[in-house]
């Protein structure tokens, strides 16, 4: 799943972005990686940085899935929370992922 | 800590409960025997009830005591059925045959009133156990319920 | 993306529906034991397939221990990894209760609260397992 939805668009629209500082902003801000400066790192790195912590959570939730279905774990409200978090993470990057193409779409259609 | 092994800790009371009312059902079937097996009059009998040592609940994590197995309580267990070691109650009738060299009847040391208290207590508790499972069971709902939307 | 570990949605949604199918022989062992609790001599049964579910997932072995080398799969490997093993849940009879005045060993106390809990876990893992495949329909689609 997650190789696929970050197509080869990314470097091209690296530089787009830096001209829309909300969405580079928002995409920084946003990923949870910590230490992230808007002005250091591109935005490739950036939307990396969000699918792996996204991996990591969807991983983690899978896992304490499993214990709790094994009896390792007895605390469902810690496992209901790691799925919920999962869950939004995900639903987070699709979205991104959904108003980027729009955007490229959008540039695309643009008169040169 | 996880709502499975709160359950199994009012299941240790509803157990409990239910041994009490045995117990003293028994006490009051029982108020007008003179004559036992073992020689005597019958003797009211009470149940000591002991916390229950954590063991299997302790090994999984989110439990009771942290990470220590063994080291919790959880729950109550009986830990014995034991006669009440106060006296018998005395009679005078002579024309019973179980009446000693005196003519007293020795009778059992049960008042039945204090029994009928006892029982109220025990199914009050019972109720209350009962209760806590089913809140345990909407708890473990609501949490469910966060990932329903 | 090439060093971004592939998603393991297979090997949660086994474990989540095998439980689910334990959950249910669990039931029925549990309704057996409270439809027979005024039988004279009766032995209650369960079911422990949380152990069983444990031996389906592969093992990693122990870094802390030595391991007895094998080559077999069917060789016992002391501390080494476990393979997996199919998910198969028994009811077995519990002689170990204590027995009351005719000879069975059923608290209906007991029965009622472990049917409480098997059902919530039951409840547990088929919303889990609904979240698993929620999580696929979305990608699927690629809409929320």
């Amino acid at each position: 799943m997650p190789g696929t939805f970050v197509p080869d668009i990314a470097p091209n629209i690296a530089p787009q972005t830096e001209a829309i500082p909300g969405l580079g902003g928002g995409a920084g801000g946003a990923s949870g990686v910590a230490g992230v400066s808007d002005t250091a790192t591109s935005f490739k790195d950036t939307v990396k940085g969000l699918l792996d912590d996204v991996n990591t959570k969807m991983t983690t939730s899978d896992q304490l899935s499993q214990d709790l279905a094994t009896g390792k774990t007895n605390d469902l409200n810690k496992v209901v929370s790691s799925v919920e978090e999962a869950n939004l993470a995900m639903n987070f990057t699709l979205a991104m992922r959904n108003k980027l193409m729009d955007a490229y779409q959008e540039i695309e259609r643009m008169s040169v | 800590m996880g709502f499975y092994s709160s359950i199994e800790i009012s299941a240790s009371g509803l157990s409990a409960e239910r041994l009490q009312m045995d117990v003293i059902a028994n006490n009051i079937a029982n108020v007008n025997t003179t004559h036992t097996p073992q020689g005597g009059a019958f003797k009211r009998q009470l149940v000591v009830f002991g916390e229950k040592p954590d063991t299997a609940v302790g090994q999984a994590e989110g439990s009771l005591d942290g990470d220590q197995a063994g080291n919790g309580e959880a729950g109550v267990q009986a830990i014995g059925v034991v006669n009440d070691p106060s006296p018998d109650k005395l009679v005078f009738d002579p024309s019973n045959p179980d009446a000693d060299a005196r003519g007293y009847v020795h009778m059992p040391n049960i008042e039945v009133v204090k029994e009928m208290v006892d029982m109220m207590a025990a199914s009050r508790a019972y109720e209350a156990n009962v209760t806590a499972i089913q809140e345990a069971r909407n708890m473990g709902n609501a949490a469910l319920g966060l990932l329903r939307s | 993306m090439s060093d971004i570990q592939a998603l393991n949605f297979g090997s949660t949604v086994g474990v989540l529906s095998d439980a689910m199918s334990g959950a249910g022989t669990e039931q029925t062992v549990l309704a057996n034991n409270i439809a027979n609790a005024n039988t004279p001599n009766f032995r209650r049964s369960d079911v422990s397939f949380k152990e069983a579910l444990a031996a389906t997932q592969a093992t990693p072995p122990d870094p802390t221990e030595l391991t007895l080398a094998t080559d077999s799969d069917r060789q016992m490997s002391i501390n080494g990894a476990q393979a997996p093993q199919p998910f198969d849940a028994q009811p077995q009879v519990d002689q170990t209760t204590q027995m009351r005045a005719d000879k069975s060993n059923v608290d209906v106390d007991q029965e009622m609260a472990q049917l409480s809990i098997n059902s919530g876990y039951s409840q547990t893992m088929s919303q889990l397992l609904q979240v698993q495949f929620m999580r696929m329909r979305e990608v699927i689609s690629g809409n929320l």
